[in-house]
């Protein structure tokens, strides 16, 4: 999903979902709320289900994601191989299970990274404002000039491809987004009373940071953080097939996806399988959002 | 109004020189050169790297570097691709006619689509098609579109052999890559236009028009979707970054000869030059249209005018 | 005079995530041609429902008429298809609402909004429709005309707006103007011109008119005959000097009492009626009123008194205070 930004640097019309997120505080009751909401249910369930197989993935498969046997390659669903073998004779299912665990890996640490980068900005943004606040978000902005995975390939195109650089690059693509909703939730918070009431008695900046404001200001990023991790699989997938995130033989669904490109004729079930496992991850955790934002936006409510 | 586009213009020129800068330094700071890469590991002898490095300018101190990297992009001189030794800036506008083709034809389907779908879901809302609407823009956020535009070909090409698969012709080449361009677009604007509309059919003018007989297809459009569409406005400007952003795999799947396919080649090859004017370009692209969104906040709705007059 | 608007049993709910809401329970009511009706309540007590269920403008869902009739002319409103219920909204029945302020569309000139109608219904030019709006313009007392067809909404006040809600509502020269609430959204001498206003073009183009309101004290100069709504029913109903005079409903007596009265006299009156109106959204054995009602006796807890003359063109719905005679409305549907 995008957040309701722009690179002018001035606030939309109306609040984005990050704003509206920031207003509903309390989070027993929306977690409730959450649970009754069948869409979120659905994604929650999707989550889980990968969750598990992606942790024990024997569950389903005994075969090696890297064994390779190259007298049974590109064969169909079998009861042995139950999604088919690949162009080596490698097992799909446990590649695209493996696979699911990379993504979650990738998409965690760059969510990880990119969260608590722009949540440390915006904080500082939002808390001192002025000249802090400008340039700060001034470089944001910066960063927001290079839309979607764009930013990402720029961050690729000087540290190279690999895993960890995958990490780094959607991590830096998260910064803005999370620095600007983070901000606008610290000004409304650095102006409440008992935030005014601690300054009032001589609390020092990182007192009444670490006191008030972060616990205070922690909620909403932590929430658009599951939001952001659609994007953060989706933009993993897309530099793989690109050929500029995680090369093969790692069972990465993009790379793998782009290297049964040229068999769709003869083995379609390849493109099929890495296609659905992306696809249906991503629908989980945008379900899970749409519900979200059910929950914290009852204007909308279906 | 004209102050107002001044100002944004003003904000704009820092946004543009801070990627500069960022996109400069980034391909510079980082290990790895693009002479050793034009001549591999193999070739040994150092005189040879260092004639060309200072033949491209590489040798010299990084702010000089800078300054005329800046200097030359103003005037529209973003210097020379090392792997085809041609001005980038000549290869950039030719990519970036096809590119442009491209996405105008995937916003127009984005935002006819979008509308559309957004409109119908928020006139029949908890409907049938409310919940196909939903379903359809859940879909076209989380497929990543380079499986789409694989399923699309696989579908219209390989099986039903109805259009093409790729590469450029005429217009049935641009159906398949358009759509796929679209889809994650399509999905935003509809979920917008329909939260906006929603707000606005309850209002009281939209009772208003109703009871002066008029018809609700007519209400819909002449009077719902206008009061609705200063929020589509701001989501289409921002997905068309998006969407330019997403060329760079729709070009790759349907071997579209534009800007993405390029900036890729050219990062894998490490020719600094494109990849600088490339990111530059899509940037500069970007912040325009987000100039022009602002402004069109201004001719769609009456109520600001007097406002900035004041 | 003629019976143009003849409502019976006019029934309807909306569904809602906490239940139905019975808005308009079973009303009935007839409009003469040229004739002035008030229809006075609180809010929720299903006046505005009412009013929007005759033209079907109730949002559905989550709104629904259940049952009823609303004989127009002989044609029955509630069962014309989509396409001829829009020609009778703006051409036979005009409507103005409450808020000036919200009803216009801000984003259309005041011209454009002038001539849908008229374009819809009369199948004018643009040009003609563009001619008549400056007329209507003029006929509602804006000043300098001319130069306004162009303007905003947002360049005129709250007054000159709802003067600009009445042209379009009259625009095609309707049979029936329905004016809910017009005056409440605005300033008190505005209140005044406005009602002078309907009066005076009443007179001058001879439609009905409905006149929705909270306010008892400004139908005395302007209705023939007023009906009192309250959840969602009609408690009573009479001409306005004898509703003024002999009052047969404690709510209408409340109403009443609620009026400020120049003379000062009236020291028993009850500046509000204590308590509130009651949850729709719970179907109601006993008289609705019984709950706030001084007069309460036990038969108004088991029953809900039906609507029955007291004289003539007179009829409450009250064990106490009402009258006796046999039910209005029952015996005048054929």
């Amino acid at each position: 999903m995008t957040a309701r930004v722009k690179a002018s640097g001035q606030p939309t019309a109306r609040p984005g979902l990050g704003a509206r997120l920031a207003e509903a505080t309390t989070g027993r009751q929306a977690l409730g709320r959450l649970l009754h909401n069948r869409m979120a249910l659905l994604g929650l369930i999707i989550i889980v289900v990968y969750v598990v197989l992606a942790a024990f993935p024997s569950i389903l498969t005994q075969h090696d994601p890297n064994v390779q046997n190259l007298a049974r390659t590109l064969e169909p669903p079998s009861a042995e191989y139950r999604l088919g073998t690949d162009e080596f004779g490698r097992d799909v299912l446990s590649r695209v299970l493996h696979g699911a665990r990379l993504s979650f890996t990738i998409a965690g640490l760059a969510v990880i990274l990119g969260g608590l980068s722009g949540f440390a900005i915006g904080l500082l943004a939002g808390y001192f404002g002025g000249a802090v606040d400008t340039v700060l978000m001034r470089l944001m902005d910066v960063l927001l000039a290079m839309p979607g995975i764009l930013l990402a390939i720029a961050v690729i195109a000087a540290l190279g491809a690999g895993i960890g650089n995958v990490i780094i690059a959607i991590g830096i693509y998260n910064i803005p987004q999370f620095a600007r909703l983070t901000r606008s939730t610290v000004l409304g918070v650095k102006t409440q009373d008992f935030v005014l009431a601690s300054r009032s008695i001589g609390s020092s900046a990182p007192e009444i940071l670490v006191r008030h404001i972060i616990p205070n200001a922690w909620g909403a990023p932590f929430v658009f953080a599951m939001l952001r991790f659609s994007t953060a699989i989706l933009t993993a997938s897309g530099l793989s097939f690109l050929g500029l995130g995680v090369s093969p033989p790692t069972p990465e669904w993009g790379a793998m996806l782009a290297a049964s490109r040229g068999y769709m004729r003869l083995a379609p079930h390849l493109v099929l399988a890495y296609g659905l496992a992306i696809s249906t991850l991503v629908l989980g955790f945008n379900a899970l959002g749409e519900g979200l934002r059910d929950v914290f936006d009852p204007r909308t409510a279906r | 109004m004209l102050r107002v586009i001044l100002s944004r213009l003003l904000q704009a020129i820092p946004v543009l020189f801070g990627v500069s800068l960022i996109v400069f330094l980034l391909l510079r700071l980082v290990p790895g050169d693009p002479v050793s890469t034009f001549y591999g590991f193999d070739v040994g002898r150092v005189e040879d790297l260092q004639a060309m490095r200072h033949q491209l300018g590489l040798d010299r101190p990084m702010l000089v570097q800078y300054v005329d990297f800046l200097a030359d992009a103003i005037q529209g001189d973003m210097g020379t691709s090392i792997k085809t030794r041609r001005p980038v800036a000549t290869e950039l506008v030719r990519y970036l006619t096809n590119t442009a083709q491209l996405a105008v034809a995937g916003m127009i389907f984005a935002v006819v689509g979008g509308i559309l779908l957004g409109l119908i879901a928020a006139a029949r809302r908890n409907s049938i098609w409310d919940n196909l609407s939903l379903a359809i823009s859940l879909a076209g956020i989380s497929l990543p579109i380079f499986w789409l535009g694989l399923m699309l070909v696989w579908i219209f090409a390989v099986q039903l052999s109805l259009l093409p698969s790729g590469g450029r012709g005429d217009w049935h080449n641009l159906i398949l890559p358009a759509i796929t361009l679209a889809a994650p677009s399509v999905a935003v604007i509809a979920r917008v236009t329909r939260a906006s509309l929603m707000e606005v059919i309850n209002q009281d003018f939209v009772r208003t028009a109703y009871s002066k007989g008029l018809s609700e297809a007519f209400v819909l459009l002449r009077h719902v979707l206008p009061n609705g569409l200063l929020p589509v406005i701001t989501v289409t400007g921002i997905q068309f970054g998006y969407l330019l952003a997403g060329t760079v795999l729709t070009e790759t799947v349907f071997a579209w000869p534009g800007l993405g396919r390029y900036l890729v080649d050219a990062i894998k090859f490490r020719d600094y030059p494109v990849v600088q004017g490339g990111v530059l370009v899509i940037a500069l692209i970007f912040v325009t249209i987000n100039l022009v969104v602002d402004v069109l906040y201004f001719l769609i709705d009456p109520r600001l005018h007097s406002e900035a007059a004041k | 005079m003629a019976r143009l608007l003849e409502v019976r049993d006019l029934t309807t709910c909306f569904h809602t995530p906490e239940g139905v809401v019975h808005a308009v329970n079973g009303v009935s009511f007839d409009l003469a041609e040229g004739e002035t009706l008030g229809i006075v309540g609180e809010s929720g007590s299903g006046k505005t429902v009412s009013m929007l269920s005759l033209l079907r403008l109730i949002p559905e869902p989550p709104g629904r008429i259940v049952r009823g009739q609303a004989l127009f002319q002989g044609k029955d409103l509630l069962k014309l298809d989509r396409e001829a219920i829009q020609k009778m909204r703006g051409s036979q029945v005009g409507f103005v609402f409450q808020d000036p302020m919200t009803s216009l569309n801000p984003l259309m000139r005041i011209g454009e909004q002038l001539s849908e109608p008229m374009l819809k219904h009369l199948r004018l030019t643009p040009r003609q429709a563009r001619n008549r709006s400056l007329e209507l313009l003029k006929l509602v007392g804006i000043p300098g005309a001319a130069h306004r067809l162009d303007d905003y909404p947002h360049q005129f006040s709250g007054g000159m707006r709802q003067r600009v809600m009445i042209a379009m509502a009259l625009s095609c020269e309707p049979k029936i103007l329905i004016a809910d609430e017009p005056t409440t959204a605005l300033d008190v001498t505005i209140q005044a011109q406005v009602v002078a206003l309907v009066k005076d073009l009443r007179r001058r183009l001879g439609m009905a008119v409905i006149w929705i309101t909270h306010d008892l004290g400004v139908l005395a100069g302007l209705a023939h005959r007023v009906v009192v709504m309250y959840a969602g029913s009609i408690v009573e109903q009479a001409p306005v000097r004898q509703l003024y005079k002999d009052p047969r409903h404690p709510y209408t007596l409340g109403l009443l009492g609620a009026l400020p009265r120049v003379d000062g006299q009236h020291a028993e009156r009850l500046a509000n009626i204590a308590g509130r109106p009651p949850d729709l959204l719970k179907p109601i054995i006993h008289c609705p009123f019984a709950p706030r009602c001084r007069f309460a006796i036990a038969r108004c807890w088991e029953t809900n008194p039906a609507l029955l003359p007291v004289s003539d063109a007179h009829q409450s719905a009250c064990w106490v205070l009402g009258g006796t005679g046999e039910p209005f409305g029952e015996t005048q549907v054929d």
